[in-house]
């Protein structure tokens, strides 16, 4: 069996929620300044220190974006233009698994089991970043909790009719992937014109090297060499978590082909 | 309100568009997204062109638009609202570009999106690209868990590793150096494909993109 297998079963869920942010003209309570202050902090980061950004602490997500909608753009001629009443703030992501882990993993931050000094604060920044974007949002609960946060995205969800992803992994073994090819393009490298006896005395030294034979029986990085090891999500438990969920939600599969 | 220019590490670029359906033609879009989203049509001209990450079409009803207040309003728009959102690796021009150009993938957004008011069909190039830059959306904040990494090498990635996996099993009982000399020249003659731009030195130099999002509401 290939370790990394393309299957019917879908691990990815596309999630997309427009909520809305305010219907005022002079944005009196500034919650729209709030919400475009704290993604363009986030942006920054994005830059400047990456791995502080709140969704890098989220290992289920492979690509999300932000943006405030502040009026639908008219058909080209249209008279009177079409005209939202309200500005919404759209969020669009692609996650492994359910949607439900995500957004708790948004709002309380994921773990970090060699860091737990850091543990309260990261829990905190990751309830400022969700307050300070959803929480100035219309009908977001008075109440703080990654329940309520949970509740309300699914409010402001929109049913994805045609979604479609190039393939099926997850990010962790997207990353382990690309881990292992580096690793062995750098093996072939510095291995080249060596004669049998010396390449396979260095063959074995590499297989040893990255654990070959482990539980799974596939080659894979020894722990701690692997990028966001502690983050490492099972495509099994990823399977059984959407099939537990997949009964109550009736989006439709992502097409994946074979 | 314009969002500060946002600049994007890695290869995957981002795209929102947002276009007006008629609402007379929500049956017929419904009907397409339905066809489309079944299994046996797989998206195949998509899949084809490796270099689209992810993307959704959705439609938004002009009447679904989420009202979660009795304070806030009812939108009142005349139209339904077509939502495309993309990631996908190189220049907005090349992607915009490989959808005019390749035959099948034109024939794709044409069944998809000739609905959507104004669509000017995907050829000639010009008249789509000034559609599609019309109504897209400037973004705030975009993250992408890879950004170093394309498509094609995600799918190199996982093939490699599988074919080393199958490799690891089939020489672990081998004594005889000269036995595993060939096999593995044999495995890397086969797999020398995989391995373009991967060594370490590559891949912690990512490049930056400075994505200059596009000007909301820009008048042709």
């Amino acid at each position: 069996m290939s370790r990394y297998k393309k299957e019917n079963q879908t691990l990815h869920t596309s999630l997309v929620t427009l909520s809305p942010i305010e219907y005022r003209h002079d944005d009196p309570d500034g919650r729209l300044k709030t919400i475009s202050d704290t993604l363009e902090y986030q942006a920054k980061l994005s830059v400047n220190d990456p791995a502080k950004q709140i969704v890098q602490c989220c290992p289920a997500v492979h690509m999300a974006r932000l943006q405030i909608i502040d009026n639908v753009i008219p058909e080209m001629g249209q008279h009177p233009p079409d005209s939202l009443k309200s500005k919404y703030l759209l969020f669009v992501a692609e996650v492994d698994g359910s949607v439900d882990d995500f957004l708790d993993a948004l709002y309380n931050g994921e773990s970090d089991p060699f860091d737990w000094a850091n543990e309260e604060d990261n829990r905190r920044a990751h309830a400022d970043f969700v307050h300070n974007v959803w929480g100035q949002c219309i009908g977001y609960p008075e109440d703080r909790g990654c329940v309520f946060f949970r509740q309300y995205m699914h409010r402001c969800r929109i049913k994805v009719r045609l979604p479609f992803a190039a393939y099926n992994y997850t990010v962790a073994e997207i990353h382990e992937a690309r881990d292992i090819q580096v690793k062995f393009a750098d093996f072939v490298e510095a291995n080249q014109g060596l004669g049998p006896d010396e390449l396979f005395s260095r063959w074995q030294t590499f297989v040893e090297e990255y654990d070959p034979f482990a539980s799974t029986g596939h080659l894979s990085l020894k722990k701690g060499l692997l990028r966001g090891d502690h983050h490492s999500i099972s495509r099994k438990s990823l399977v059984e978590s959407h099939m537990l969920t997949s009964s109550s939600d009736d989006r439709p599969p992502i097409d994946r082909g074979q | 309100m314009a969002a500060p220019p946002l600049e994007i590490r890695g290869q995957a670029y981002p795209m929102t568009a947002f276009s007006p359906v008629p609402r007379s033609r929500r049956w017929i879009l419904s009907i397409l997204m339905w066809v489309f989203s079944r299994k046996y049509f797989t998206l195949q001209f998509a899949r084809n062109l490796m270099f689209i990450h992810f993307a959704c079409w959705q439609p938004v009803r002009s009447d679904r638009f989420p009202r979660l207040s009795e304070d806030q309003p009812e939108e009142e728009l005349k139209n339904d609202y077509f939502l495309f959102t993309t990631n996908f690796n190189g220049s907005w021009d090349q992607y915009i570009d490989a959808f005019g150009l390749i035959r099948k993938v034109r024939t794709g957004l044409n069944a998809i999106w000739f609905t959507s008011k104004g669509f000017p069909g995907p050829w000639p190039i010009r008249p789509f690209k000034r559609y599609i830059h019309y109504f897209e959306y400037e973004l705030d904040y975009y993250y992408n868990a890879y950004p170093s990494l394309s498509v094609r090498d995600i799918v190199s990635a996982t093939t490699l590793g599988n074919g080393l996996d199958d490799f690891v099993k089939q020489t672990r009982d081998i004594d005889s150096p000269g036995l595993f000399f060939d096999k593995y020249h044999s495995f890397l003659s086969n797999s020398a494909s995989y391995l373009g731009g991967t060594r370490s030195e590559d891949v912690r130099h990512r490049h930056l993109h400075h994505v200059h999002a596009r000007p909301r509401g820009l008048q042709l």
